[in-house]
């Protein structure tokens, strides 16, 4: 698994973890109520959760994974950027939970990261040996 | 494939069809209390297939952890599956139950309980799969 990779699915790995327990939170919060609340944490749940956690993943192993130009990944820079961009608008999405920050930049993050990658993988996307 | 990645798998599939009924039973008119459904519908989906499809494949096909354990703990990841799918099908019955019921403290507890045994099933894979996202060395 090469260090891209390896760095990416730690990072999704650990919004897992902070996702699914802001998460696990909120439910408990449904049952049993507190004098807290955290729901207004429900936006970067999902953030973390969708971006930081799947979206990520699928870049780290999508980077591991799809068929090289013999030992080269192509634009390693780009891929580098698309993982940087996830993490940045995970952690604006948490800037955003306390109204410091108006929400499109959290999207226009993704958006980065989503037009980064792509731009990597895509020619990476071919027959074996091609 | 190991026994847990297919269990796993295939319990994601069962979960990919009860959320798209619950999705149906979300729109049926004649039942238009069942639209707060919603939020047990779309974790259904995320939690029940999608995530428990991820965590079946990475456990089946990140690198080896060693050669005494290429897989890590098998009993942690049978935790995982144990405490994901007992803590979701939990939320399953309490979140309707505490829309529909009149028994909102027992709902409520399982609700608790739901949530406490499915962060257990997230921190257990995450546990188990770290030592596994490696390099070749």
């Amino acid at each position: 698994m090469p260090k891209l990779s390896i760095w990416a699915i730690r990072a999704a790995c650990v919004h897992l973890v902070f996702g699914w327990t802001i998460g696990s939170l909120m439910l408990a919060e449904k049952g049993w109520s507190t004098p807290w609340s955290v729901f207004d944490w429900l936006p970067a749940h999902i953030h973390m959760l969708l971006f930081g956690w799947m979206v990520q993943l699928a870049f780290g192993v999508a980077y591991w994974m799809l068929p090289t130009f013999g030992r080269d990944r192509g634009r390693p820079q780009l891929a580098i950027a698309a993982v940087v961009f996830v993490n940045a608008a995970v952690a604006l999405a948490v800037v955003h939970v306390f109204d410091v920050l108006p929400a499109w930049p959290v999207f226009a993050a993704e958006a980065l990261a989503a037009v980064s990658f792509s731009i990597h993988a895509w020619p990476r996307i071919k027959a074996f040996g091609a | 494939m190991p026994t847990v990645s297919r269990i796993f798998i295939k319990a994601s599939l069962l979960y990919l069809i009860g959320a798209l009924l619950s999705g149906v039973a979300m729109h049926v008119p004649l039942w238009p209390k069942f639209a707060a459904l919603f939020p047990t519908y779309v974790h259904l989906f995320v939690v029940g297939w999608l995530t428990q499809l991820i965590f079946g494949v990475a456990l089946w096909l990140f690198p080896k952890k060693s050669r005494e354990q290429p897989r890590g703990w098998e009993w942690l990841s049978w935790g995982c599956f144990a405490t994901l799918n007992i803590g979701l099908l939990m939320r399953a019955v309490a979140e309707p139950g505490l829309i529909f019921g009149d028994a909102a403290g027992v709902f409520g507890w399982l609700l608790v309980a739901s949530a406490a045994l499915q962060w257990l099933g997230a921190i257990a894979f995450v546990v188990n799969i770290w030592p596994r996202i490696k390099g070749r060395r």
